[in-house]
């Protein structure tokens, strides 16, 4: 359990040790064969685990032996004696560490097979499976000095064979000497503290790991397996590790229930404990007492004695060249990705670098590796010797490493290059935009979202319900989860289970599963292990501010404050962080078959459909603005993938998942049984399209992140094997240094023609698939099996090792080793001259078609200048050769730090070490006088930045709730109108103000010839200042013109397009504000393109070019002339064909012309400009801001506010009527008068004619209270206007105007006369309704004959004859009724009805 | 206006209610002159409605129910004055128009035992009471009607027609600003499954917030009906088209403005300090 446990195999370092031959390593080492169980299931017996290791040792005795048999004498002459190497590396083992934290071997041992038994600590696994580095060294000497009296095959191991890896071990226990490697101290366990970190002085940011005690179910890293399922994971089904308090795939009951007040006291209790040692233990309750140091787990006990770390010295170093020897080994190794993992032997490397060094000097100088200073001296030949790689590491930990006093002790050359590489600028850098969503959820979209997406009205109802309830979850979650004691099952298990039950049927479940989706990339995506429901909004805005404007800084204060300090070693296990823990619990507690199969079919489709999106890019670095936006698009992509894919896989092998140790028998059955399953994506065929489109770095990402998720079962079985096994191919094909030119390997003759990675793509892969074949759920040794002996889908693994090897060049052992050889002495010899190399490369005079664009580094200058043939007319023909080749992504600089720290975070346990050790070593040496200093910095400006910050989210919002194509579209936009630009910027102005600057350098030239004819260094020297001053001009006023040119490209042109493009229902302002985007988007890209390459020195060192060129021309003429001076003096200037005329167009304008103002009279910029002044006739759509509500028959022409309105209006009415019907026949002249009326009918025409805002429908409702308000005699004038005037078309209730509840109104009013009178008002108005034709007679006749049913008083009766008589009479004064005669006649008879039952009721 | 006065208010109102004391919106004017006479009017509503829900559970037994139709057919055989169902209503301190609806529903069963009434006749009658074919029913039914402020027919339009006449003077305000919106109706003719009163084009910034819809509201953002419009509207909103805005024109408790960090921030007027969104400002 060291660290280290490399999975490095003894014989690999034997064999290719002393030839070399690394190609033929892995078949060295086979160690068994790796076949599926049901093939020979005995041979996977219960022995399986528990042997693998200490069979693999043996069987590198025995291939060593073999070996040795054949090439002994000439390879022990040649290397010095690796073997002897090993057999001296016995360690010193007890003068290392107290006593207290040494565990026996014996006991590592058992404790390390516990552990894999139980399948679980990946620790505990790497020890148990994988051979270390450190085991190789010690145990492989061991057993080689025995390996002539014991010769063992790989098959028959002794009956009492050792029952773990380690167990060589317990042979050497008596020997005091050994330099103990399971010495916690010195090699403490993966991801533990190193004991140096106990004098750690204090620093502001001081990350501190937490051990949270066991009662409250967090997991700690130091936990056995066993103990974590039993406590941790019982609400998880299927859920196999429990890494970390995080854990991956624990559901949130485990999790996170500490309390804050514990996890500070715990904080607490930790500084206190690294700052004082022991002298806290007495403090500490006596859990915690407990906790930190359960028995199985090695003490970190303080060291005591303060001065322990002495300075390892490079004289004290011995075994020099046996040491180098080694190292040499050890960095091929690394180099060409023949140890699975590069972390951890990175890792391992720098364990060794930072060891500590004992007070007792160490006697033991027989030992290799027996003494610090031998380790130290080790590590650094190592990492000088993959310096390549160490490059493309981030550069907080390069400076770590650099600061680090050993590796300038011990390698000053390695200090040297590092420093070197430090002081180059770093590389611009270009912050993947978080496309986390800022709305929090994701956007309707009517195109799939709509009524027409769902089979019927209650569907779509049903999913709307289903909707909300889904984010109501999540607003529970977000509240929740943080607190303790909080259960996701117990708060929002009913509410998953009655969404998923409500509509089960597959539409909705799709469109559920769709939201799912895409709420997940919305919330995870980018940022892994960020979830701030609570953030601050204006610390927010800060940032978001920071991160716009100064995107370093902001990079660097967010690792420092997000990035865990820790993360579990240099191999974690997978985990679910942040935001995903609510999907990953959703999933699990929602246990719907349906759902899940819903899901996985929409992360299969989604993650197919992203995966085969192309992206090329036109150059190799970066720079330039299109290329940046695709490249950023294509690292958007690849952490969607990563996303989606970790999720379809932990979706796929969620039935499978169990914590038990599968008997041997079980395995094999259920290998069996799976291997006829297919995968849900066939991951070889995705694998096969990505390396065709040259993009593995895609494709490999995301396979990862799906088989990280796997089962201890699944990557035995068939199809997944076959996978595993590509991408072991893939892993082959990565070194980490590009190889020289491209005419292939010389050795081996054969051409590589495909295509290789740019070395930061290569250490992403190399470092993700080394992560997933360090996994604990990886088979053991399978890394190292022999394709033949596999039992895989020979086929497909065939067609992808054919398709890799067409599309990628492969390197032969010898082209390995002559690549690494080149780069080092590349390497040495870089920096000097680099630079004149480069101006030469770039001078135009040059051939350039013949230079790969690999090695120009600034191709865009090249491009510019040949790119223009009144420039350079003799080359007219080459301008062909610059055609612009598309780079594909794996070839393209796509991976960047912060990528790769988004993938792998775990690389930062790297600068952990070193940090750690750099901290403990100063603090012993200078006192602890490093303390990091963080300025504070007030953020200045607020207005400012809250402004930059609103429209940012301005603008998110806007594209979050427009279609997709409206984000697409203008994207698309900006990317072509700032390519345009750039491309116009490079052939036509570049090139004319580059030939001013020379006939400008040429004038200086010319002039200082003229004064000292014989040229010579003076000269020179004013040449060259004169350059430095002219390329700054040129440079200042290529910006310049930059500034204009965008300018008029973005105001003219833009509008047009994006009316055409855009889709057709947006409105015109939205089209004005995606030209805005465009343009201010547009000079962005632009003004960082022209930032990072119209730079002074580049036109310096471009100048400096031609100025030499000029000069030697000069120079010789002068020569010339001075010969000839006698002869003839006629000649001055030297002709020169070489020489280009100026163009007389072109004035050099002055450098303080504003970007803005138009210089017309520049030719140049006329014919800029004149587009502009002429836009292209695009009609836009006009688009109508709104569109009045529909349904009002009659639409006011404009509002009047003055009009009243409408509910007043109707109170009033109401209010009038209750006052009239609540006391009737009471004198109403006091409450409502005439005018009173007046004024509401008025205002009643008023509202409905003048207003925009009523509404009908609420008219017809308070209609009849018009009516019954006839009782007023000018009520009836009034009506009738109104009813003329149409403004409240057909009211249904005049129809029953004669009804029975008129008749009561009348009734109400005792007096006699009233009642006559308002039965002749009533029958007026049924007159007027009658000609006006809004009451028929029919009508009429019916309510009639239904008020008749009634009973009525006298007077009633009499009145109501009254009144349908004289309706008659009026009625067939009227020649239309007259026609009609059965009508008339039947109303007449009513009236006289009506009449005799006034008579009948008198006789009564 | 602050929870606590809001309480303070809700107190005035049952007490003056308790003590018969007549308009209570007059009353209650008198006494918080500072506050406009409509949130006063909205409160009291408000309060009324509360007092109408609690009841209505004890009143819409079928025990009670024929309790009230004899007591309500007996008044009438009696020969009582019209108006008898609008003393009831009063001595049950209850709506008349609920109360009306009760024993139109009542009347309806008993004269025609046979027919089943469903909701929308029902309510079709009492939007035109004249149809109604008992006189009598009618007359009191409509007089119920008269009476009640916060319930029926009546009062409802006068409701809606406020609504209108406020999510008009939305639009208007917008349209003066020439801000681009979509309307609900226009929104539901797309299809949309949850339809706010305005969907902004393009997204506008108050007071540093964004804001991509407007919901009016026509009323006082009490607690009570918030929380339902929240579970029911905003958050609806919020899931689908983003941060968003609430108007409540009579006022609300100013407490209950906690979710305007999320995205849902709640307003009395037309927001003054309006920020567009302006690419071209990022410069």
């Amino acid at each position: 359990m060291l660290y280290g446990s490399s999975s490095f195999v003894v014989g690999s370092v034997l064999q290719s040790s002393s030839e070399v031959t690394p190609s033929k390593v892995p078949s060295s080492v086979r160690v068994t064969k790796y076949v599926s169980p049901r093939k020979t299931p005995a041979s996977r017996g219960n022995h399986r685990r528990r042997q693998h290791c200490s069979s693999r040792a043996k069987s590198l005795m025995f291939a060593e032996s073999s070996s040795k048999d054949t090439t002994s004498s000439s390879d022990e002459s040649k290397v010095p004696a690796v073997e002897q190497l090993l057999r001296e590396s016995s360690l010193p083992g007890d003068n290392w560490g107290s006593p207290g934290s040494r565990v026996s071997p014996r006991e590592r041992t058992h404790r390390s097979k516990r552990h894999s038994s139980e399948g679980s600590d990946h620790r505990g696994k790497h020890s148990e499976q994988r051979l270390v580095l450190g085991d190789f060294i010690t145990s492989g000497v061991k057993q080689s000095k025995k390996k002539g009296s014991h010769p063992q095959g790989i098959t028959s191991p002794p009956a009492d064979s050792r029952p773990g890896s380690n167990s060589w071990s317990l042979r050497r226990q008596g020997s005091p000497q050994v330099l103990d490697l399971s010495d916690q101290e010195a090699f403490p366990v993966v991801g533990a503290t190193p004991p140096s970190q106990e004098r750690q002085p204090k620093r502001r940011i001081n990350p501190t790991r937490i051990l949270s005690p066991p009662g409250t179910g967090t997991s700690t890293p130091h936990h056995s397996k066993g103990k974590l399922f039993g406590e941790g994971s019982k609400a998880v089904f299927g859920v196999p590790y429990c890494q970390s308090p995080s854990s991956p795939f624990l559901a949130g009951e485990g999790g996170s229930s500490s309390t804050l007040e514990e996890e500070r006291e715990l904080l607490r209790l930790e500084r206190l404990k690294r700052q004082g040692g022991d002298s806290v233990s007495g403090g500490k309750p006596e859990k915690l007492v407990a906790q930190e140091s359960p028995p199985n787990q090695v003490i970190q006990k303080p060291v005591e004695r303060t001065t322990d770390h002495l300075k390892a010295l490079p004289d004290l170093v011995t075994n020099h060249s046996c040491l180098d020897a080694l190292a040499e080994v050890y960095a091929n190794l690394i180099l060409h990705s023949f140890a699975p993992n590069l972390m951890v032997e990175l890792y391992y490397t720098l364990q060794l670098l930072t060891v500590p060094v004992m007070e007792e000097p160490e006697e033991s100088s027989g030992i290799l590796l027996g003494t610090a200073h031998n380790c130290v001296y080790f590590a650094a030949s190592v990492l000088f010797r993959v310096v390549s790689l160490l490059k493309l590491l981030d550069r907080g930990t390069l400076k770590l490493l650099c600061e680090n006093p050993r590796v300038a002790a011990f390698s000053e050359e390695l200090h040297r290059l590092l420093l070197e590489h430090l002081e180059r600028p770093p590389p611009a850098s270009f912050l993947t935009q978080a496309p986390k969503s800022p709305i929090g959820g994701v956007s309707f979209q009517s195109d799939t979202d709509n009524r027409n997406n769902f089979p019927s009205d209650q569907a779509f109802h049903l999913f709307r319900k289903q909707r909300d309830s889904f984010y109501e979850m999540l607003r529970v979650w977000e509240e929740g989860h943080l607190i303790p004691g909080w259960s996701f099952s117990r708060a929002l298990s009913s509410r998953i289970h009655s969404l998923l039950q409500i509509c089960p049927s597959p539409t909705n479940l799709v469109h559920f599963a769709r939201l799912f989706q895409s709420q997940l990339l919305a919330m995870c995506r980018g940022d892994d292990d960020q979830c701030h429901p609570n953030q601050d909004q204006e610390v927010q805005g800060v940032l978001t501010v920071l991160r716009r404007q100064h995107p370093e800084k902001y990079k660097r204060l967010y690792e420092r404050l997000v990035t865990p300090a820790q993360l579990g070693g240099p191999c974690p296990a997978p985990s679910f962080s942040g935001s995903q823990e609510f999907f990953r619990d959703f999933i699990i507690t929602a246990a719907s078959f349906p759902f899940n199969q819903h899901l996985k079919d929409v992360l299969v489709s989604q993650i197919l459909m992203l995966s085969e999106q192309e992206f090329f890019t036109m150059e190799q670095e970066e720079g330039d603005p299109v290329d940046n936006m695709v490249r950023e698009e294509a690292r958007s992509v690849v952490l969607s993938l990563r996303l989606l894919a970790k999720f379809l896989g932990f979706l796929e092998f969620l039935p499978y998942q169990t914590s038990e140790h599968l008997k041997e028998n079980v395995l094999a059955s259920q290998i069996a049984l799976r291997s006829k399953v297919c995968p849900p994506v066939s991951l070889c065929g995705a694998l096969r399209r990505c390396a065709a489109a040259g993009q593995l770095v895609v494709g490999v990402t995301w396979v990862v992140e799906l088989l990280s998720m796997v089962d201890p079962v699944a990557l035995h079985t068939y199809h997944y094997l076959t996978v595993v096994m590509a991408l072991r191919e893939v892993l082959r094909l990565l070194p980490v240094v590009r190889p020289e030119g491209e005419t292939g390997c010389s050795s081996c003759g054969r051409a590589c023609a495909g295509k290789t990675f740019a070395p930061s793509n290569s250490l992403l892969l190399k470092l993700l698939l080394g992560w997933l074949f360090d996994l604990p759920n990886f088979p053991d040794g399978l890394f190292f099996v022999e394709v033949s002996e596999a039992d895989i889908d020979h086929q497909e693994y065939s067609l992808t090792l054919t398709t890799l090897n067409t599309h990628y060049s492969r390197l032969c052992g010898v082209c390995l080793s002559l690549v690494g050889h080149t780069a080092h002495i590349k390497l040495e010899k870089e920096t000097p001259q680099q630079d004149a190399m480069s101006i030469g490369e770039l001078s135009p005079t040059k051939n350039c078609a013949s230079f790969s664009p690999l090695k120009t580094p600034s191709k865009a200058l090249v491009m510019s200048m040949v790119e223009t043939p009144q420039v350079t007319p003799l080359k007219g023909a080459e301008t062909q050769v610059v055609t612009e080749t598309t780079h594909t992504l794996d070839e393209a600089l796509f991976v960047d730090h912060q990528m790769i720290t988004l993938c792998c975070p775990f690389v930062s346990e790297l600068k952990n070490l070193l940090n750690e050790s750099l901290l403990g070593v100063a603090g012993s040496n200078k006192g602890g006088s490093t303390f990091r200093k963080i300025t504070p910095h007030s953020a200045s400006d607020k207005s400012v930045h809250s402004h930059l910050q609103l429209q940012m989210q301005l603008e998110d919002n806007f594209f979050h709730n427009q279609p997709t194509s409206v984000r697409k579209t203008t994207d698309f936009v900006v990317e072509r109108v700032s390519s345009n630009v750039i491309k116009t910027l490079r052939c036509q102005v570049l090139p004319s103000l580059r030939e001013a600057a020379v006939e400008k350098l040429k004038a200086v030239i010319a002039e200082q010839f003229q004064s000292t004819p014989q040229g010579g260094e003076r000269v020179r020297d004013v040449v060259q200042q004169r350059v430095v001053e002219v390329g700054r001009e040129v440079s200042e006023e290529a910006r310049a013109r930059c500034g204009q040119i965008t300018h008029q490209h973005c105001n003219g042109e833009v509008e047009p397009a994006l009316a055409l493009l855009l889709p057709p229902d947006i409105s015109s302002q939205g089209v004005e504000v995606c030209r805005k985007l465009v343009s201010r988007c547009s000079r962005e890209k632009v003004a960082a393109w022209v930032q990072s390459h119209l730079t002074p020195t580049l036109f310096c060192k471009d100048l400096a070019a031609d100025a030499d060129r000029l000069l030697r021309q000069a120079q010789k003429a002068a020569d010339l002339q001075a010969a000839a001076q006698q002869r003839s003096s006629t000649e001055v200037t030297p002709s020169n064909s070489e020489c280009v005329e100026v163009c007389p167009g072109v004035v050099v304008m002055d450098v303080s012309t504003a970007s803005h103002s138009r210089t017309p009279q520049s030719p140049l910029d006329h014919s800029f400009s004149s587009p502009v002044h002429q836009p292209r006739q695009l009609q836009l759509l006009s688009k109508k801001a709104t569109t009045p509500p529909e349904g009002l028959p009659l639409k006011a022409k404009e509002h009047l506010a003055e009009a009243p309105a409408p509910s007043l209006v109707l109170n009033t009415i109401k209010s009038i009527l209750r006052e009239v019907t609540s006391s009737p026949g009471s004198d109403l002249s006091g409450l409502v008068t005439r005018e009173l009326l007046l004024t509401i009918t008025g205002d009643v025409r008023r509202s409905l004619s003048q207003r925009q805002d009523v509404l009908l429908t609420s008219h017809p409702v308070c209609v009849p209270p018009l009516i019954t308000s006839e009782i007023q005699e000018e009520f009836v004038s009034l009506w009738r206007p109104v009813a003329l005037g149409g403004v409240l078309p057909s009211p249904a209730c005049l129809g029953s105007i004669l009804c029975p509840r008129t008749v009561m109104l009348v009734a109400q009013n005792p007096n006699v006369t009233h009642q006559k009178l308002s039965w002749k008002k009533i029958e007026e108005l049924i007159c007027l309704l009658l000609t006006t034709e809004l009451l028929t007679p029919a009508t009429l006749l019916d309510h009639s004959v239904a008020l008749l049913r009634h009973s009525w008083p006298q007077e009633i009766l009499s009145g109501i004859s009254v009144c349908i008589e004289g309706v008659t009479r009026t009625a067939l004064k009227q020649k239309e009724f007259q026609d009609d005669s059965t009508l008339m006649q039947m109303l007449d008879w009513v009236g006289w009805v009506c009449e005799q039952m006034d008579d009948l009721g008198e006789d009564f | 206006m602050k929870l606590q006065q809001y309480t303070e208010i809700q107190k005035t109102i049952n007490d003056i209610y308790s003590n018969g004391e007549g308009n209570v919106v007059v009353a209650l004017n008198k006494k918080f002159p500072d506050i406009k006479k409509t949130t006063l009017g909205s409160i009291c509503t408000q309060e009324i409605q509360r007092k109408v829900k609690k009841r209505y559970h004890r009143l819409n037994t079928p025990e009670k129910t024929q309790e009230i139709f004899m007591s309500y057919t007996t008044q009438v055989e009696d020969g009582e004055a019209p108006g008898v169902l609008v003393r009831m209503a009063q001595e049950l301190d209850y709506s008349p128009a609920m109360l009306a609806k009760l024993v139109l529903e009542h009347h309806l069963k008993t004269t025609c035992p046979d027919v089943n009434i469903n909701k929308s006749q029902i309510n079709s009658l009492l939007r035109d009471t004249t149809l109604i074919d008992d006189r009598d029913l009618s007359y009191e039914v409509y007089l119920c009607l008269l009476e009640d402020d916060v319930y029926g027919p009546f009062a409802d339009s006068i409701k809606h027609s406020i609504g209108q006449e406020y999510e008009f003077l939305l639009r208007q305000e917008l349209d003066k600003l020439n801000i681009v919106y979509h309307d609900e109706d226009e929104l539901r003719s797309r299809g949309y499954d949850k339809t706010p009163d305005i969907k902004l084009d393009i997204p506008i910034a108050v007071d540093g917030h964004v804001i991509n819809w407007i919901e009016s509201k026509a009323s006082f953002g009490d607690e009570e009906s918030h929380r339902s419009y929240l579970k029911d509207q905003f958050w609806s909103y919020w899931n689908r088209f983003g941060p968003g805005l609430v108007i409540y024109w009579f006022g609300f408790i100013e407490e209950l403005d906690e979710h305007r960090e999320k995205g849902i921030m709640l307003r009395d007027s037309f927001p003054n300090s309006i920020t567009f969104m302006d690419p071209l400002s990022m410069n």
